[in-house]
């Protein structure tokens, strides 16, 4: 029997055993002794259980401040570590001789290094922005701001500020593909432009003043070659010959220098009518025939599969381009040769010059149409041209709406040249 | 409808408690009786002598519910007759838990018909994944057909249940039955009543039913430990500490509670009558008696909304073992809460089980497995 409910029975009906009671009685005591009982076991497990979870909450307790005690200290220490990294940074940002200025997600600038600051002539931090905005209205600033907060960047190669010529680039501070803020780097390129212009000058004056000497040089050999006497001389009719064509290369050099200075400068008039592209084409390749046939390689021009539509271009500049475009591919091909083509393309008419050369290098390509810039493997003969003929191609066909580019090349292969031109009239586009 | 109500004990034999005998045969005759009774078939002869014509549906039980009294090793009997309303009974064998969503979706897909408005299940209650049971009903009736039932049990025991249709009862049976006609109102409703406590774990190891570890930690340990000398008691002492699921269901976080239906020493596993996925959150359950009996209360006024004004004619109740081992003495009380609920004159008919089936809410159709419910059916004529 329950103890509870045997002392509960000794207090009230005295010392009676459960066998001396009736059976009713008997099995009453019996249902609650069994009460009392369950009432207990349970009590017991619902408090074993509570203490057993409550143990379980202290050690949790204790896990979560350990826990809590070396996240707190990492935190300490990654704040330390983020300190020395923004020092470093800041020391490294204020010392450097390109300017640089941060802007947050909503475009309001957060950081101006010394050198952004003293190119801009402004000791104000939040409104730099805005005083590079007002000095260039031309150049959109600010929309160039958006546009990085949008994830384009963007550059303005070249803008004059006093006495400094700056290059400013736009571009996002990203994370994970998240754009967070924008960033503007200002180059200080004003050496670097003042060393082109003197060097621009100096072969410009040089130019000119050797094309006279050089024009002189020509008809006095071209003369000498007109007479008898000289024809009588094979040795001195040779060392003639010799004189005239350098002085014809060196003309033609000299001739690309000037070309060059004109382009750069805007000075080149432009005769823009409507012309036959592949009239022009056709009369070029039958000209320059002879250099191909001189080392023995193909000249061909694949005759278009439709009529090709007229363009507006000046036909002069026009067959500069194709000239220098077949010259370099007949320079560059040993074996093989060089295939000509137009194609007619819907709003665009493109010209295709295809050799079967020793093609360019990936990081020759880069260079490619760069003033002075010829490879090493592409234009390698110092015999071979001033290196300006793909520059100047390359302008005349921007200033006259075109597009010149390389369309394709495989070392040992070969390489292909476009040149493409709308149909629809475009006015001569300003020198870059 | 008419009902007509006995119950049979070694000591009394068979009783009646109705006030008037049935005068026509009834349609169907539950018989819900404790294991060793069915197993010996002695009542099974009788009552088939006294409805010869009748369905009868047998079931094995962890408690058999009549009237408002709970006895355990007795039998009892409801024998229905519907007056305007058509039944059909099927049935289906399972071995595994693996067979338990097909078992559903043919069951139902048998009783698919003009005019089924409800179907019962009456399934055994040691061989069945009750989560995906459910699931194959649902995926196969329509969304206007609602399910309720329950797994039998076997006392405390969990050895073996036994369902039968017009027999005595055998083991692997899954018995259902479906109502047809407009006469018919059912309601239902279903409310446990345990109070989660504790640290909540994440389950970390499962596989379907089948729990192994808990934190990382294996769950059998676990229980073990909060049980104390009890332990020796599993699987049936599980049932005095079910564990509530926090789970992801359909992209919403939905709480189911699970109770367990076998331990295996050999793996340290635990076996659960429903569900257990890897990643849900787990709370162990504590019982608060105030609150099994409000629960009780509250199934039964769930379970009367959908009749309106009007009473049930009939109520079956299924309520989960656990709840018996955690009320014991008191264990009617939570049937005397569900007849003061539901009106004073229903009949009450039912067992306690190793799981409850029904929808979460009155207005739901689609039905889920509960564990340490009151679960109640109602049915009335109009």
């Amino acid at each position: 029997m329950n103890r509870i409910l045997e002392r509960q029975l000794k207090r009230f009906i005295g010392e009676a055993t459960l066998d001396s009671m009736p059976l009713p009685w008997q099995e009453l005591l019996t249902a609650i002794s069994d009460t009392y009982t369950h009432s207990d076991d349970d009590r017991s497990l619902i408090l074993r259980s509570i203490d057993i979870a409550s143990k379980e909450f202290v050690e949790l307790n204790k896990k979560l401040k350990s826990e809590n005690e070396i996240i707190e200290q990492k935190v300490q220490d990654r704040t330390q570590e983020l300190d020395y990294e923004r020092t470093k940074l800041n020391e490294i940002a204020e010392h450097m001789a390109t300017g640089a200025i941060l802007l947050d997600s909503k475009g309001v600038v957060t950081f101006a290094n010394t050198a952004a600051k003293k190119m801009l002539k402004t000791s104000d931090e939040p409104t730099i922005v805005r005083t590079l905005d007002e000095r260039f209205p031309a150049f959109a600033i600010m929309e160039r701001v958006k546009q990085s907060l949008d994830g384009h960047s963007s550059l303005i190669p070249e803008v004059e500020m006093d006495e400094l010529i700056l290059s400013v680039s736009f571009g996002s501070l990203t994370n994970e593909s998240r754009v967070f803020g924008a960033l503007i780097w200002l180059n200080d390129i004003t050496a670097q432009k003042m060393l082109e212009r003197a060097k621009d000058q100096f072969l410009a004056i040089a130019s000119h003043e050797m094309r006279t000497p050089l024009a002189i040089i020509r008809g006095s050999a071209e003369l000498l070659l007109g007479n008898e006497h000289v024809h009588a001389d094979p040795e001195f009719k040779e060392r003639v010959e010799v004189v005239e064509k350098n002085a014809v290369r060196l003309l033609d050099i000299v001739n690309d220098f000037l070309d060059v200075q004109n382009i750069d400068q805007g000075n080149i008039p432009l005769k823009i009518q409507p012309v036959d592209v592949s009239k022009i084409l056709e009369e070029t390749c039958n000209d320059l025939a002879h250099l191909a046939q001189e080392k023995n390689l193909f000249l061909k021009l694949t005759p278009p599969a439709s009529p090709i539509s007229t363009i507006h271009v000046d036909p002069y500049r026009l067959q500069q381009i194709f000239i220098n475009l077949i010259s370099n591919a007949v320079h560059n091909t040993q074996k093989g040769g060089i295939t000509a083509s137009v194609v007619d393309e819907g709003g665009f008419v493109r010209v295709l010059i295809e050799d079967t050369g020793i093609g360019i290098s990936t990081k020759d390509q880069t260079r490619l149409f760069k003033k002075f810039e010829t490879s090493n493997t592409f234009l390698h003969s110092r015999e071979y041209g001033s290196g300006l003929g793909l520059y100047i191609s390359n302008l005349l066909a921007q200033r006259m709406g075109g597009e010149l580019k390389l369309e394709k090349s495989e070392m040992g292969v070969g390489s292909t040249f476009g040149v493409s031109f709308p149909l629809t009239p475009v006015a001569p586009a300003a020198s870059a | 409808m008419k009902i007509e109500q006995k119950f049979w004990t070694k000591e009394t034999g068979w009783s009646d408690i109705s006030k008037e005998k049935l005068s026509v045969s009834p349609q169907w005759v539950m018989l819900f009786g404790g294991r060793q009774l069915l197993e010996e078939g002695e009542r099974f002869k009788e009552v088939r002598a006294m409805y010869p014509e009748s369905k009868i549906l047998s079931c094995s039980t962890a408690g058999e519910i009549l009237a408002t009294r709970v006895r355990d090793n007795s039998v009892a009997l409801a024998a229905v007759h519907f007056d305007k309303t058509t039944l059909r009974f099927v049935q289906t064998d399972i071995n595994a838990y693996e067979e338990s969503f097909d078992a559903g979706a043919r069951l139902a897909g048998e009783l698919l018909g003009d005019g089924l408005v409800h179907v019962m299940v009456f399934s055994d209650g040691l061989r069945v994944n009750g989560t995906q049971l459910v699931k194959g009903f649902n995926a196969t009736l329509p969304p206007n057909v609602s399910v309720t039932g329950g797994l039998v049990g076997d006392g405390a025991d969990f050895k073996k249940t036994l369902v039968g249709l017009d027999e005595s009862g055998k083991e692997g049976k899954i018995v259902a039955v479906g109502f047809y006609g407009t006469a018919l109102k059912v309601g239902y409703g279903s409310l446990g009543g345990w109070d989660p406590f504790g640290l909540e774990r994440i389950i970390t190891k499962s596989k379907n039913n089948v729990l192994y570890e808990l934190d990382g930690q294996p769950a059998l340990t676990l229980y073990k430990e909060y049980l104390g000398d009890r332990a020796k008691d599993l699987p049936s002492s599980g049932l005095l500490f079910p564990l509530r699921l926090r789970i992801e269901n359909n992209g919403k976080e939905v709480e189911v509670v699970r109770t367990i239906l076998a331990v295996s020493e050999a793996d340290q596993s635990m076996t659960f009558a429903g569900d257990m996925p890897e990643g849900a959150h787990a709370a162990l359950m504590k019982a608060n008696f105030e609150r099994l009996i409000d629960g009780a209360s509250g199934a039964g006024s769930m379970s009367i909304e959908p009749l309106g004004s009007s009473p049930a004619e009939l109520a079956i109740l299924i309520s989960c073992v656990g709840r018996k081992l955690v009320l014991k003495e008191r264990i009617e009380e939570e049937i005397e809460a569900v007849q003061a609920e539901i009106g004073e004159q229903v009949p009450i008919v039912g067992f306690y089980s190793y799981g409850e089936l029904c929808p979460v809410a009155a207005t739901e159709k689609q039905c889920e497995l509960h564990n340490q419910t009151m679960t109640i059916t109602t049915f009335r004529e109009e």
